[in-house]
């Protein structure tokens, strides 16, 4: 790993710290260790997406958006954090990047929040329409995958 | 990316800066594109984009060592030469023979798509490359960019200065002898061109007899200083133009000497 690298680690670590007071009001927190790995996790995840990111990452915007979930706890959150990072990415590269990164993370929550009760299997399994129809008409079994959505 | 006459240190330091300005370069090229603000970007867009910094300050020979200044030299440079285009492309449509190939037609108006579209500040790199348009004289390696649409302009602009030179009503005449599906018609003027001044003849009419065709035929010892008539007669001086009858001279060679066939109209 080279100076360059490892310099984008540690800045992408240090956005993330900055989420610490942010974490500690909701009764949250993420150890140094779990900081590391989700870094880690996210290098992952764009590999597997062939995407690249210049700045943080998304794990900041991740953590504003869903540390305020009644569906994370302390003993859930990290590991919710690198799943929902992961389906980020995937949605990402699905929309061909039409969504801004707000934009997706507005989906995933509500429909998170909603439709999925928290649960991340929920969201990796779930195509981009259904993310998108899900958010904004919110889940109803009785429609099937013709329904309307664009 | 090596950058010549530096330091490793330096070198390092180019390479830093290179991937500092690529995150800048990112940023730019989503509000250009009106695309939402996005942390992250397909590693394919990634790669274009620094292959357009890296061929934009190529330009400016890497500059001195701050590649933002660089990168800036480098997009005036590539704004001028785009300008540059844009008035040779004016300068082809508006000097264009009254008849021109389907071919011909679609290079000017592909060439004039490709102007309307080139982002000198992003994919500074991207030429046309969807061009499809025959011509003798070969590219030269390595042309990208705004560069290589330039290099097609000023060929079809040689073009067009040879087809100027010869009578119009001797143009209508091969024009009406040339097979469907021709996709170059100045190159075909210029082996008539050297067929007719193999035999001795002029460029009115630049059309074959059967007895002329069979005449030219015959000796392809002569092809070099038919060449050198043939740029008297056009009097072309331009060395665009002198190149491209040179480029024409090897078509000829092994099809003389009783092989000719069809190659005079």
């Amino acid at each position: 790993m080279d100076a360059l690298q490892i310099q984008a680690l540690s800045a992408a670590k240090e956005e993330i710290r900055c989420c610490d007071e942010l974490n500690k009001f909701y009764g949250l927190t993420l150890t140094e260790g779990d900081i590391t790995e989700l870094v880690e996790l996210r290098g992952q995840a764009l590999k597997n997406t062939g995407r690249v990111e210049f700045g943080g990452g998304i794990l900041p915007k991740l953590i504003r958006a869903f540390c305020k979930s009644s569906y994370v706890d302390a003993g859930n959150y990290a590991a919710t954090l690198g799943e929902l990072q992961d389906a980020f990415y995937y949605f990402k590269n699905e929309s061909g990047d039409r969504f801004s990164d707000d934009e997706l993370i507005e989906f995933m929550e509500k429909v998170f929040n909603g439709a999925a009760h928290g649960s991340t299997e929920v969201l990796a399994t779930i195509s981009l329409e259904e993310l998108c129809r899900w958010a904004r008409n919110g889940f109803d079994p009785r429609f099937g995958d013709e329904e309307a959505f664009w | 990316m090596l950058v010549p006459s530096r330091s490793p240190e330096e070198q390092k330091q180019f390479t830093r800066g290179v991937y500092l300005l690529l995150g800048k370069q990112v940023t730019r090229y989503q509000e250009h594109r009106r695309m939402g603000e996005s942390s992250s970007i397909p590693t394919e867009l990634a790669e274009e984009l620094l292959r357009s910094i890296v061929y934009t300050l190529e330009l400016t020979g890497f500059g001195d060592g701050d590649p933002e200044r660089a990168l800036t030299i480098g997009q005036n440079i590539l704004e001028q030469r785009k300008k540059e285009a844009e008035s040779m492309l004016a300068l082809v449509t508006a000097t264009a023979p009254k008849w021109q190939t389907e071919c011909r037609w679609d290079a000017l108006e592909y060439l004039g798509a490709y102007l309307r579209r080139y982002d000198h500040m992003h994919l500074a790199h991207r030429g046309p490359d969807q061009l499809f348009y025959p011509i003798p004289v070969s590219q030269p390696e390595g042309l990208r960019g705004i560069d290589l649409c330039l290099f097609y302009l000023k060929i079809l602009w040689v073009e067009n200065q040879i087809m100027a030179s010869v009578p119009e009503n001797a143009l209508e005449a091969l024009w009406d002898r040339l097979p469907e599906g021709t996709l170059n018609q100045c190159e075909q003027l210029v082996i008539n061109g050297m067929g007719k001044a193999l035999i001795g003849g002029g460029l009115d009419p630049l059309v074959f007899t059967a007895e002329e065709r069979e005449k030219a035929d015959m000796d392809c010892d002569r092809v070099p200083a038919a060449a050198e008539k043939l740029k008297e007669m056009l009097g072309l001086k331009d060395e665009n133009a002198v190149a491209y009858v040179d480029a024409v001279v090897p078509q000829l060679l092994p099809r003389l000497g009783g092989n000719a066939g069809n190659l005079f109209l």
